[in-house]
């Protein structure tokens, strides 16, 4: 089936897809840690199962490969076996599915975070999906689905890989979110729409970790946000355990009356996640039936986006200019001996002065290269900056720059030459975003007529590539007043571009370049430009008298911009959130003049995390914010650490963190362990897959205060009662803290376990529980 | 004439979703906008069919042994008559009570709304099952529309169908209780019309 033909059913009818595999082969008494491996031992259990799902009237049978690449499987000692667990699965949906149902190669993540919230490369994992994909495409599936993503970049690399092998397969791409529509690293739904509205992916959706009726919110959300259709797999409740399995709550009834609430929001797919089995599929086609999919009247405007933040476009765009190393010249030698504190700093400030939007230039290009760009949208990335517009003129560093940026961008700037434009064009195709054209091909027009014609080449280039004109500006060109430029002819190209409805930025500075008192003319200019009808511009957020000018004028036309929030004005708390150990450690040093180490270690810096994590809690920053706050305190700790008298020093409770046997997932586990270390605690981490006995050994051997077990694959769940129940047996009464998606509140009551939903939550938990245990050891000492 | 007794199965009575909002009064668009609306009514959809107990009494036989003022005039020229009725039972009329009397009215309002629609899909599936076995028919009649007096319910469910009080109780003014229960009239014919 090709893009045209799948894209014609989806309009015809709602398409249901099939149900789990993990857990209802679980069901079934296959205690597999792989499902996958399944495929070569016992296929016919598998093929049964898609038989089931057929029978039940699914549209779509995916294959039973969701963690079948290579890094998966290396950690079960598998990935010899990659191409036949592949491939077997291809050929056993094909074989359980009919001449109509279709089937889809199914993918998952890694199961690690790409740079830089880990340490897998973009490449790399570009490399582990295209040859997953490779083999699933050439076996034979009808379309690819990437599902249970967490991470926009890692999704966006999948995207690329698979793209790249087969531009004609329908590819359906779904991320994973919390019940307030935010993954784990901190992008909401809209940001995703934002991205996934501009790669080329045919349906985008929403899979795991919601319950139907908590699906139903962020299901409404990506329908507000997403021009391409949906798709929505819930799972079936939060599990529970008894009779020794895990259970999960919704029962198929359930299931299809919110199924059928999906199909009224908009969804195009509807299909089942955890915990789901045939009879919930069953109950779900048949409540739905052959329905025709409502029409969504997703939002128009345009979004800038990085991977936490979105901005609209609407009413008036401002883009920060300092972050120009042509026009600074200290900031080119520190970029390019990879020192990029100037440009944060920068980043951070224009952000608090109300630019929407930072605008990056790295001046001479030439004495950069590729690793460098890499390097530095990662710094930028990590420090959760605002949406970034790359000023660059290279196109080998600006597609580094691109494929590296998790978000949606500004690509600045392209001019009106074909042979530039149309490869800025593709840049745009690929990566996405929203692209500026300069009104001009060779050399500066002299005339608004010269201007508007350069334009109008642009357009029928444009045209050509089928991108919407929304997704442009054009840039009519300020040029210095003090060489005597007119800068009627600017205003004059905004008035005709605008009277054919297009969208224009400007360079605001360019205007006083070379003269006195810049911000007196670059208002002036701003509000006579606003009024001709410009949409955007680069400018100065630090000139007061420009931004009130620039309100004043859009007050007048009745709109607002919109305003930053700042997530705190605690300059400690920024020192934190914007990763400024430099600085921090500065200050530290002019604080201790005044303070003892120990005062400024527990009274200071440590009710500064406390404020971060409740930050987290209540979601006014997200995981990129966490970790790099807890790095950068975890600098300050261990330099004032180094000054704290040993018998001064407080005791560090001391936790052992392992991911149970079976799960090979500790992306959840390191960000645990980075929070806990950056509150004082000693951690041993005794990695993944790690079995109940050995978990015991460690903690006779090391003698641990509490223990962290991170469980994400519902498959493997019940290995933390095994843990709890191996610790007792030996004697050990230690408190257990177990946490990932797969657990809840209810499943750690039924451990006797306790639950950390998050890390923040963890960090509370280990505190209240060390400071329990310092109590109990203080009555028995007494 | 042989009356027969069929206890449904609840799979029967499983209302559309659509056609329940509408009858609670709720517009459409309140679906995208209010999800815990739609949590709670999804909520109540299943307990109410936690609550209800299906059944249906019937005949079908020769239309001239039914007396004539049964049969609807827009019937025509019939062979055969089918007289049913189907209730939802008790135990969802006292959850509805339970409902007035805790002055929760909304819940009051969909769980109303939901019952009749959910008796409606259970007349509609036995209303095709019959089809199937009879042929060609009249479109599905009930008393107390056109020119069949709604007292005839108290002939329907008493003397023709034999229905013990303990399950359908009519009143002289031809009011059923349980209040989910429809008497209901299908006309047979050889030839379609």
């Amino acid at each position: 089936m090709n893009r045209n033909e799948f894209s014609k059913l989806l309009e015809e009818r709602v398409l249901s897809l099939d149900g789990a595999y993990g857990t209802e082969f679980l069901k079934r008494g296959y205690q597999e840690n792989l499902p996958e491996i399944l495929n070569l031992k016992a296929p016919y259990v598998v093929r049964k199962l898609q038989e089931e799902y057929a029978e039940a009237g699914a549209d779509l049978i995916l294959t039973n490969t969701f963690s079948a690449n290579r890094i998966k499987l290396r950690h079960y000692q598998l990935e010899p076996e990659l191409e036949k667990i592949n491939r077997a699965a291809v050929s056993l949906a094909r074989a359980a599915a009919s001449s109509y149902q279709l089937v889809f190669g199914d993918i998952g993540p890694t199961g690690l975070f790409l740079e830089p919230l880990g340490e897998l490369s973009f490449e790399r994992a570009y490399e582990i999906f295209q040859e997953q994909a490779r083999i699933l495409i050439e076996a034979g599936v009808d379309g690819l689905i990437l599902e249970t993503m967490s991470d926009l970049k890692e999704l966006k690399a999948a995207i690329l890989a698979i793209r790249d092998l087969s531009p004609d397969l329908p590819l359906i791409a779904q991320m994973t979110f919390d019940e307030k529509g935010i993954s784990v690293t901190g992008t909401s739904v809209n940001i995703f729409a934002a991205l996934l509205n501009d790669l080329d992916v045919d349906v985008l959706g929403v899979n795991c970790f919601l319950t139907p009726d908590q699906m139903l919110p962020v299901l409404n959300e990506l329908g507000a946000y997403s021009q391409k259709p949906l798709s929505v797999e819930p799972n079936a409740g939060k599990p529970n355990f008894s009779g020794g399995q895990l259970n999960y709550p919704t029962t198929p009834l359930e299931f299809a009356l919110y199924a059928r609430d999906f199909v009224e929001l908009g969804a195009n797919i509807v299909g089942g996640c955890c915990g789901t089995g045939p009879e919930h599929i069953r109950a779900m086609t048949k409540m739905i039936g052959r329905i025709k999919p409502k029409k969504r009247k997703p939002v128009s405007e345009q979004h800038i986006t990085s991977r936490t933040v979105l901005k609209t476009t609407e009413p008036f765009l401002v883009v920060g200019e300092r972050i120009n190393a042509s026009a600074r010249k200290k900031l080119q030698p520190q970029l390019q001996q990879g020192d990029f504190s100037e440009i944060l700093r920068l980043a951070h400030e224009q952000q608090t002065e109300g630019a929407q939007a930072i605008d990056l230039n790295p001046g001479i290009e030439k004495l950069l290269n590729a690793e460098l760009i890499k390097r530095l949208v990662q710094a930028v990335d990590r420090h959760s900056s605002w949406p970034i517009s790359f000023d660059f003129q290279e196109d080998q560093l600006l597609e580094v720059a691109l494929q590296e940026y998790p978000g949606r961008p500004i690509i600045n700037s392209s001019t009106a030459r074909e042979e530039n434009l149309t490869r800025r064009l593709e840049f745009l195709c690929r990566y996405g975003g929203l692209l500026v054209v300069l009104a001009m091909e060779n050399d500066l027009p002299q005339t608004v007529e010269e201007r508007i014609a350069a334009v109008d080449k642009a357009l029928s280039v444009i045209k050509h590539s089928g991108i919407s004109l929304e997704r442009i500006y054009f840039d009519p060109l300020v040029l210095p007043h003090s060489t005597g430029n007119d800068y009627h002819l600017t205003l004059e190209t905004i008035r005709k571009l605008k009277a054919r409805g297009l969208k224009t930025i400007i360079g605001l500075s360019n205007l006083s370049f070379g003269l006195p008192d810049r911000e007196g003319l670059n208002a002036a200019f701003l509000g006579l430009a606003v009024e001709a009808g410009l949409r955007a511009a680069i400018l100065n957020t630090s000139e007061l008298t420009t931004k009130k000018v620039l309100d004043g004028v859009l007050e007048l036309k009745r709109v607002k911009r919109e305003k930053n929030e700042i997530i705190s004005e605690d300059p400690l708390l920024n020192l934190l959130l914007h990763g400024q150990k430099k600085e921090l450690l500065a200050n530290i040093q002019e604080q201790l003049k005044k303070r003892e180490p120990l005062w400024l270690s527990q009274q200071w810096l440590r009710p500064a995390m406390e404020k971060i994590g409740q930050l987290y809690a209540e979601r006014k920053i997200f995981l990129p914010h966490l970790i790099l706050a807890a790095e950068t305190a975890q600098a300050a700790f261990d330099y004032l650490n180094q000054l704290i008298p040993d018998n001064q020093s407080p005791k560090k409770a001391r936790v052992l963190l392992a991911t149970v046997e079976g799960d090979v997932h500790d992306i959840g586990k390191k960000i645990v362990a980075t929070v806990l270390k950056s509150s004082g605690f000693e951690i041993i981490d005794l990695g993944r897959n790690v079995p109940a006995d050995q978990v015991v050994a460690a903690c006779q051997d090391r003698k641990p205060d509490l223990v962290g077990l991170s469980a994400m694959m519902t498959t493997t769940v019940d290995q933390v009662l095994e843990v709890k129940k191996a610790l007792e047996n030996a004697g050990l009464n230690l408190p257990v803290v177990a946490g990932g998606a797969s657990m809840n509140r209810e499943l750690a009551d039924q451990f006797g376990v306790y639950y950390a939903r998050d890390a923040v939550d963890a960090l509370n938990l280990c505190q209240k529980l060390i400071s329990q245990e310092l109590k109990n050891e203080s009555h028995r000492k007494n | 004439m042989v009356v027969e007794k069929l206890c449904p199965e609840k799979s029967w009575c499983l209302p559309e979703k659509k056609h329940f909002w509408a009858r609670a009064g709720l517009p459409p668009a309140l679906a995208s906008a209010d999800h815990e609306l739609i949590s709670q009514a999804n909520a109540l959809y299943l307990l109410a069919l936690e609550h209800i107990q299906p059944l249906i009494y019937y005949l079908t036989a020769q239309a001239h042994l039914f007396p004539v003022s049964l049969i609807p005039d827009s019937f025509g020229q019939i062979e055969s008559l089918t007289v049913f009725v189907s209730t939802l039972g008790h135990k969802i009329d006292q959850l509805m009570n339970d409902f007035s009397r805790n002055n929760q009215t909304l819940e009051l309002i969909l769980l109303d709304a939901w019952s009749s629609e959910s008796l409606e899909a259970l007349n509609r599936y036995f209303d095709h099952h019959l089809r199937q076995k009879h042929g060609f028919g009249t479109r599905r009649f009930s008393p107390g529309y056109g020119s069949v007096d709604i007292r005839m319910n108290l002939f329907i469910v008493k003397e023709l169908l034999q229905v013990p009080e303990s399950e359908i109780k009519v009143l002289e003014s031809g009011v059923m209780l349980p209040r989910k229960t429809t008497t209901c009239l299908i006309g047979w014919h050889h030839e379609p019309k």
